[in-house]
Parts: C-alpha cells; sequence; structure tokens
C-alpha cells in the first residue's frame, strides 16, 4: 500500500488540521493512499474519526518514538464504514 | 391598580428596584429559541422595554423595565407570538442543554430533544423550592447538569466489532481512566473500570468500537447559591427512557420531605442520600 502523499501536520491545531486533511484528499482519487503526521491529542482524537465520517478509511494508524502519529487514508475505501 | 407580587412572581414578573417596574423572565428550554419568537421578543421589548434583553445565567432571557400597568399587554403580545412566560418561587425552572448529539461529535444523547421533552412535561411544576435541571450530551458536562438540582448527562457503553479493528491502540491511548488495554493486538475493555465516557466509540478510526447502549448518568442535589455545592451520583447509569420516572420520583420526594424554599440538595442530605437513592431505584427499575 503505497502512499500518494505526505501531509504534515503536526504542528497544526484543530481546525486547520482536518482543513488541510481534506484539501489534500481532494487532490487525490479514489482508492489512493495518503500518508499523515499528526500529533497526540486533540489531533489525533478528532481527525481520524472526521476522516471516518466523510467516508474514508483509515487503514493504520501506529503511534511513533516521539509520539506523534502515523496515519494512512484510502480516500473514499469503502471498507470499515457502518454496515 | 392591585398587585400581588406573589402572585405575578410566580408567573415570571421579577420585581426591580425601579418602583413600578418588572423584569419579565421567559420560558426556554435548552437554550434555543425559534426565529419567530426571536422577533417577537424583540417587538414587545421595542415598545415596552428599555432597549435590552437580559441572558440569564441558566440559557434564559428576561425583558427588563416592564412597567406594571403593561403587564397584561406583554403577557399576550409575547403569547400571540408564541412566547411563554417564565417562571420564579418553587417550581421546576426552565430546563438547560448543551448542544448534544443533534450536533455535537461529543454528544451521546440528544440533548435539546430531551430539554425540549422534559420542559413539556415538567415545567412550572410546583414543588418547596427552585427546582433547575440540565441536559449534556456527554460526560464533558458543557451543560452543567451538577450544578443543578437534578442533571442528566449522556454516557455510552461501548461495544467491539473486532473485525473492523486496525489495531492501532488509540482507544487504550486515549481512554481517560485506562479501562483499555491492548490483547494480541485487539483492546480488551475492564467493564469495571469504564465510565462509560464513550471517548473510545467517538475517536475510534475505523468504527471498531461503536455505541453498545446509551443512557444517562443522573447527578442530584447541586446548586450554587451561598453554600455551592456540586451535585452526587444518583445513578450511574440509566436508559433515557427512565428520565421522566426519575424526575417524578425526586419531585415527589422534595415534596414529600422538602421545606419551603429549601434546596433539593439540602433536603437529600438531612433525609439522607440512601433514602433518596432507595427512591430512584425503586421508580426507574420498573418496567416502563
Amino acid at each position: 500500500m503505497q502512499p500518494k502523499k505526505m501531509l504534515d501536520i503536526v504542528k497544526d491545531s484543530c481546525p486547520i488540521t482536518f482543513v488541510k486533511t481534506k484539501l489534500a484528499l481532494e487532490a487525490l482519487v479514489t482508492g489512493d493512499i495518503l500518508e499523515i503526521l499528526l500529533s497526540g491529542g486533540e489531533a489525533v482524537k478528532n481527525v481520524p474519526r472526521s476522516l471516518r465520517a466523510e467516508g474514508h478509511r483509515v487503514v493504520a494508524l501506529e503511534k511513533q518514538q516521539n509520539g506523534t502519529y502515523r496515519m494512512l487514508v484510502e480516500k473514499e475505501g469503502s471498507l470499515g464504514k457502518d454496515s | 391598580m392591585e398587585m400581588n407580587i406573589a402572585e405575578l412572581k410566580k408567573g415570571g414578573f421579577l420585581k426591580q428596584l425601579q418602583k413600578d417596574y418588572f423584569a419579565v423572565r421567559l420560558r426556554v428550554a435548552g437554550g434555543n429559541l425559534t426565529l419567530e419568537q426571536v422577533e417577537t421578543i424583540h417587538q414587545v421589548a421595542k415598545k415596552y422595554g428599555k432597549g435590552y434583553i437580559h441572558l440569564t445565567t441558566r440559557q434564559g432571557m428576561e425583558i427588563p423595565f416592564i412597567h406594571f400597568e403593561h403587564i397584561d399587554a406583554v403577557r399576550e403580545e409575547l403569547r400571540a407570538g408564541g412566547v411563554e412566560l417564565g417562571v420564579c418561587g418553587g417550581t421546576v425552572r426552565g430546563v438547560m442543554a448543551c448542544q448534544g448529539s443533534y450536533m455535537c461529535p461529543h454528544g451521546h444523547v440528544d440533548a435539546k430533544a430531551l430539554s425540549r421533552q422534559i420542559d413539556e412535561q415538567f415545567f412550572a411544576a410546583p414543588v418547596p423550592g427552585k427546582f433547575k435541571i440540565s441536559v449534556a450530551g456527554c460526560n464533558r458536562s458543557c451543560a452543567k447538569p451538577q450544578e443543578n438540582d437534578l442533571g442528566f448527562g449522556g454516557v455510552l457503553r461501548p461495544a467491539l466489532r473486532e473485525k473492523d479493528c486496525i489495531s492501532c491502540g488509540l482507544c487504550a491511548d486515549l481512554c481517560p481512566v485506562a479501562a483499555i488495554t491492548m490483547q494480541d493486538g485487539y483492546p480488551l475493555l475492564s467493564r469495571e473500570k469504564c465510565i462509560a465516557c464513550g471517548e473510545c466509540v467517538t475517536a475510534c478510526p475505523s468504527g471498531a468500537w461503536r455505541e453498545g447502549e446509551a443512557g444517562v448518568r443522573v447527578w442530584a442535589g447541586g446548586r450554587i447559591g451561598r453554600d455551592p455545592k456540586l451535585g452526587e451520583v444518583a445513578i450511574s447509569f440509566m436508559p433515557i427512557t427512565k428520565i421522566p420516572a426519575a424526575i417524578e420520583a425526586s419531585l415527589a420526594f422534595f415534596r414529600e420531605h422538602g421545606r419551603s424554599k429549601e434546596r433539593f440538595g439540602k433536603v437529600i442530605e438531612r433525609i439522607g442520600w440512601e433514602k433518596y437513592r432507595e427512591a430512584m431505584e425503586r421508580a426507574t427499575k420498573k418496567d416502563a
């Protein structure tokens, strides 16, 4: 699963984190993977679930040594949604 | 003109320092007013008031500087525009609410809808002292349920659908009481530690954590006043369908044991939390 693009929002705060992620995803096509680096706390609490609510699929989320998170999101992924 | 101050006060007219003037309290449920109601209030305040509106500390509204000669006209014109008068004294007051699950990402219950239902059923019900109710969508408590005589806060018992779990461990990281641990790549929940805050369900990126059961926590005896005290948990988890029964039981307890103008929390303290909790238990455990 190769990311098409990487987005670093570690230094941003809500709701800029979400806005930047949304814009980055808009530039991709369905099925593309976006890699996102984000901080712990509010960002990781809110960004992943907001993306899911928008219909994207969070494929992976891992905590890094330095406390930030690395996330892979599939644009409009079909799995993992409510069924 | 004869003025019965006590009667006026009960009906939402508060005597001002200024001779012959009253502030008119309005009935607001859950902090919402329709634009039609706002328009009505605007018109009445413009015609009879002093050019401004007072926002109360409990999401209510008052029109100050209404001359006693205009009291009937104000009441009628407000009513014709869909606005009812508020209450004072020993009554169930306007019900507060946060935005709740209708629009807040954190909400577990529809606090606004619940506050409207409570208002419809219990507003102005007579009791020995003032009785304030608030409904919060989750236990972040934006609507301050613990500051009210009776408060409700949305809680959520989570359920896991393992096949959707991406083993990210975010739930275990975020759980405020460390009730979740990762075991063999999947979250394991300690029901004993879980406080039903629903943070895991809200944050889960894959939807594996989902709503098991939504309900409310009930706090009682909260007040500010001269002897401020936060309410205590009366029931830690209860289905929302039991809210009317919990209110009925609390009002009945208040009427049976309360002295005039006494706050509900004081009554519970005097009679005993055990007795109150028993009464609540009895009322809410019954099949509805």
